[in-house]
């Protein structure tokens, strides 16, 4: 066709230029060549824009399918000899629809069949949708929230990313990133409450700027928002976010100002609006409730800020801005841009911001911090995306897979109904008449399939909120909604005209005088053959290619549970017990050691110890660390991960220690300078020597005071795993309770049968000790190891199910082909008994069949499952086996050729019980 | 049996959004298939976004309707020496959108006056 030399193609040209089959001959005869030249263009326009690569597909794809589709309808419309018209729907009549029914009433098992087939593709990718809608999709539900940014430092030599924001730089920052309007921060986390009634609760905590809910765009319930006089300083902070102030403070402090959530208004407060003005403890100091948030507030970002659920209650920093620790970190800053201002903009301002504050302090400079904001959205989901869009990916083979399965139904029926159809024509039936027939039943098996499908989206949405991983953000929004509504019966609509009418067009135009002529023969089920045979290849090979995705799932699962995380989770029970009351250090010593003693009393408890944190609680510990050098080249810091334990505590986990020994009663103390390093610290301080040898050396570490100490290495222990279990995260340092003030994190108290039922003794000791302390997150060990393995159990049940309800379509696809081979092929089978083949060569003859179709099907699977694997380990879903591996292809092969073999198994051993006779007489 | 062609300005009905700004696009001048898209994009203000798919199908339309016709294949202005072809506006296709803008101010004046009897347009 081209009349000029066409120009190279790059791949997604050639992708481009194959999807352009799906125009009618002529059309794509005539534009294909300019087609392919404006996609370059619009890819290069989209590139220029900055349009992502997925988004700029999908809607070339959606645009090319939907004028590919309405092409071929007006060209058979024309060919048809119509007048040209717009394609309505009065194709269908009622009358129409009620035959249908008829019709699939009477073929019970097609019509459940491809009902089925459309409610498994319809209902395991709408259950998915709306998972990418809740999680990535929707607008962030605050005031135009494509406004709002997360401003963040990456500590560059420390190989320290997004750190939070020290306090004393926040006026700093708001003067020169002036493209946001409004910047304000926020710091979540745990804390004892009292109510009125004198009960204590832990509750989840955030301490905000007073222009937080102005920057959210959201306006409290009732009472009042916060005011800048709110955050006037106090001499003691009222909520120790560091461990900065460890004694006292004389006098009671006055009491800071509160807003509650909605929810726990409702639950604490029995929605009782008279509580305003009223006050409560919340952490260690009184609160004046002065509001209460709107009920829609959600804070999507509270993991970001520190917390693991949705605050309970707020208040309002109150600190002195100008004098503030410009190291503590531990803010985490918003900023909404200013009308007209990009993040561009912003971008730049805080590269000047933090090439400043690297001017002004060698610790800023040693660091290499440097500062960017990211788009609300972006950073939330950041994490997630790309294992949901892989999971996106794998339903769309499924979706795919259905539709294949069900056009492959209706084309053999749709040939197997020729004649029937041809008689109807002969009595005078028009074209208009059959197809809009046809029509009705695709119509119908659509919506029912789509009903069943939403049904089977809804327990699916179910299992998904059941098992879904912790850090999967705004999963609590996860629901059918309206547009994930319209994604299902669009893709039920879809469905229905792809499966339905092109058959139904195909059909409508049988030769009638040589279909009638045929007789009582065989229907004409010799046509399309090749199209059915290759629909059923690509079913084979997506389904192969998602058995293996979830092969190399359940690997990854294997590695997961067998990966030591350095301590033994068994037996061991842990909770929080944070007081509200405002101890001076000794007062806490002395806390802790009552508690600690009468734990170890319970009868099954065989050692008891508190640490902050626990491994794989969630809640990150920053130290800085350096050699002894790093006190004059500040480049030489280093991050940690800092644990501050009870003596007790590598005992309790059974952590391993590699030399030296564990804390002691005298090492926990204010005063201690004695800390135990873990084996990455040890090789990464003194490389090149024995753990043992490192005993006694000295670091530098900054934990407690505004300087780094030297501390004297007395133990080298085994690394745990702490942020994720799947991979192995950076060097860890632990230091005595003591030494940084006696603060309570979790307690872990080891037992010797099934840890929680000491729970209610444990609760009896913490409320005989003081009835003010709550205890909170009471779990086992077990649950927080559990939690570290949800986002790989979760991947591995979802592309799980999808493999097996795709390998389920593929082998339902496979037996139709062959079914319909078998029938077509009766009366060849009956001369070939005839002339004395037996019934095993017959068996033989279809299974062979079958065989060579699934297996060329395979090997395109394993060249798709090859290219598409990686996806899964750049989306970091895989732990501790690559994307080829070996074992897994051909342990899923041999699943695979076993299913196959199955799938054959019914039509092939039909063809060898027929009898010659009765096979020869159907011709 | 196929539709009768048409052949006068009155057998078309109202243009559809799309169109109009094609045909509007092409009355400057001829075009390549991208530059119609960009150049309907901008001047409508990005109301009509057509991709290259919907492009197509219209242009079809357009040539077997006789308002538009291709002229040769040539190196596009942009400087890349690909052969493109150009499409360019027939004086049927002028009279059509000609017609269609003198039914839409119609159609403007009448509500104007409608709306300036109501009070509603100053």
């Amino acid at each position: 066709m081209a009349d000029f030399p066409v120009p190279p193609l790059n791949n997604g040209e050639r992708v481009y230029r194959a999807l352009l089959h799906l125009y009618p001959r002529r059309f794509r005869e005539a534009f294909a060549l300019d087609l392919v030249e404006a996609f370059r263009d619009e890819r290069r326009a989209a590139d220029r824009r900055g349009v992502s690569s997925a988004a700029f597909w999908l809607s070339t794809v959606q645009d090319l399918v939907t004028q590919a589709f309405s092409e071929r309808m007006s060209s058979a419309w024309r060919a048809g000899g119509s007048v040209r018209r717009p394609l309505t729907l009065r194709l269908m009549s009622f009358h129409d629809l009620r035959l249908a029914a008829r019709t699939l009433r009477n073929n019970p098992l097609f019509a459940l069949t491809a009902i089925i087939t459309i409610a498994l593709g319809v209902g395991s990718s709408t259950a998915i949708f709306s998972v990418v809608n809740a999680v990535l999709l929707r607008p962030l539900p605050y005031a135009h929230p494509d406004r709002l940014a997360m401003i963040q430092m990456d500590i560059l030599a420390r190989h320290f990313m997004n750190s939070s924001v020290a306090p004393g730089n926040m006026l700093d920052l708001k003067a020169r990133a002036t493209a946001f309007e409004n910047i304000g921060a926020i710091a979540a986390g745990a804390v004892p409450f009292v109510g009125m009634d004198g009960k204590p609760e832990q509750i989840n905590y955030a301490v905000v700027t007073p222009n937080f809910f102005t920057i959210l765009g959201t306006r409290v319930a009732f009472g009042r928002d916060f005011v800048e006089s709110d955050g006037t300083p106090e001499p003691v902070p009222a909520l120790a976010m560091t461990r900065e102030s460890t004694e006292a403070p004389s006098g009671a402090p006055s009491p800071t100002m509160a807003i509650l959530s909605h929810g726990f208004w409702e639950r604490r407060f029995g929605a009782d609006s008279s509580v305003i003005g009223k006050t409560v403890q919340i952490g260690r100091a009184p609160a004046m409730i002065v509001g209460v948030a709107p009920s829609d507030l959600r804070i999507v970002f509270s993991k970001w800020a520190g917390s693991v659920a949705e605050p309970d209650a707020y208040s309002v920093f109150r600190i002195d801005w100008s004098t503030a620790s410009r190291i503590n970190t531990g803010f985490r800053v918003i900023g909404r841009l200013a009308p007209g201002a990009s993040l561009a903009t912003a971008e730049a301002q805080l590269g000047v911001f933090g090439a400043d504050l690297q001017n002004r302090f060698p610790i800023y400079k040693g660091g290499n911090a440097v500062w960017h904001a990211e788009p609300m959205q972006t950073e939330i989901v950041q994490d997630v995306r790309p294992a949901i869009l892989a999971l996106m990916g794998a339903v769309l083979f499924v979706l795919l897979i259905a539709c294949a399965n069900v056009a492959n139904l209706l084309l053999v029926r749709a040939m197997a109904r020729e004649r029937e159809l041809a008689i109807r024509a002969a009595l005078g039936g028009t074209r208009g008449a059959l197809v809009g027939q046809m029509f009705a039943e695709s119509i119908l098996l659509a919506s029912c399939g789509a009903g069943l499908g939403l049904l089977f989206a809804k327990l699916g949405i179910g299992l998904l909120l059941r098992i879904a991983p912790s850090n999967l953000p705004r999963v609590s929004d996860v629901a059918i909604d309206p547009s994930v509504l319209a994604f299902a019966i669009g893709a039920a609509l879809v469905s229905a005209l792809v499966f339905g009418v092109l058959p139904a067009v195909r059909a409508s135009r049988p030769n009638l005088a040589q279909t009638l002529r045929s007789g009582g023969r065989s229907p004409n089920l010799g046509g399309g053959k090749y199209l059915r045979q290759s629909v059923v290849l690509v079913e084979v090979a997506l389904s192969f290619v998602l058995l293996i995705g979830s092969g190399l799932m359940v690997r990854s699962f294997m590695a997961l549970e067998q990966v030591d995380p350095g301590f033994d989770p068994r037996g061991i029970l842990t909770f929080t017990a944070n007081s509200p009351r405002n101890p001076g250090t000794a007062e806490r010593a002395a806390y802790m050691q009552t508690l600690e003693t009468r734990l170890t009393a319970i009868p099954g408890v065989i050692a008891v110890t508190e640490s902050s944190p626990l491994p794989l609680d969630g809640t990150d510990a920053n130290l800085r660390w350096g050699p002894m050098a790093a006190a004059d080249d500040p480049s030489l810091y280093q991050s940690a991960t800092s644990f501050f334990v009870q003596p007790g505590y590598f005992a309790v986990m059974k952590a391993k220690l590699i030399a030296g020994r564990a804390f002691t009663a005298a090492d926990n103390d204010i005063t201690s300078r004695a800390i135990i390093v873990d084996e990455l610290l040890a090789a990464k301080a003194f490389p090149g020597q024995s753990p043992q040898s490192v005993v006694g050396k000295q670091v530098l570490c900054r934990s407690v005071g505004p300087e780094p100490l030297a501390y004297r290495i007395i133990g080298v222990a085994q690394h745990e795993r702490h942020m994720s279990l799947a991979s192995a995260g950076r060097e860890q340092v632990f230091l005595s309770n003591g030494a940084g003030g006696f603060f309570t994190g979790r307690w872990a108290v080891r037992t010797t049968g099934d840890p929680t039922r000491l729970i209610p003794a444990v609760r009896a000791v913490v409320a005989g000790i003081d009835p003010l302390v709550p205890l909170g997150d009471v779990m086992p060990m077990s649950a927080y190891v559990d939690r570290a393995m949800a986002a790989t159990r979760f991947s591995l049940v979802m592309i799980g199910i999808f493999a097996v309800v795709a390998a389920l379509l593929a082998s339902i696809g496979l037996y139709g082909v062959l079914a319909t081979s078998v029938r077509q092929r009766t009366a060849e089978i009956g001369v070939r008994m005839a002339f004395g083949a037996t019934g095993g060569n017959i068996f033989r003859l279809i299974i062979g069949q079958g065989l060579a179709l699934s297996g060329v099907g395979l090997v395109a699977g394993v060249a798709i499952a090859l290219m598409l694997t990686r996806v899964l380990s750049s989306a970091g879903m895989l732990v501790s086996v690559t994307p080829t591996d070996p074992l897994t292809y051909a342990g899923i092969s041999l699943l695979f050729i076993a299913m196959a073999a199955l799938a054959c198994w019914i039509p092939a051993r039909r063809a060898a019980v027929l009898s010659p006779n009765a096979a020869l007489r159907s011709e | 049996m196929t539709p009768p062609p048409r052949t006068n300005r009155s057998d078309f009905p109202p243009l559809k959004q799309d169109t109009f700004y094609v045909l509007l696009v092409l009355l400057s001048g001829e075009r390549h298939g991208y530059a119609i898209m960009r150049d309907a994009a901008e001047s409508s203000n990005n109301r009509v976004v057509l991709q290259a798919g919907a492009l197509y199908r219209l242009l079809a339309r357009l040539l077997e309707d006789g308002l538009v016709v291709e002229s040769q294949r040539r190196p596009a202005a942009d400087a890349d020496d690909e052969r493109r072809r150009y499409y360019r506006i027939t004086p049927l296709g002028k009279r059509v959108i000609a017609a269609d803008a003198e039914r839409m101010a119609a159609l403007a004046d009448v509500a104007r006056s409608a709306l300036r009897a109501n009070g509603a347009l100053a």
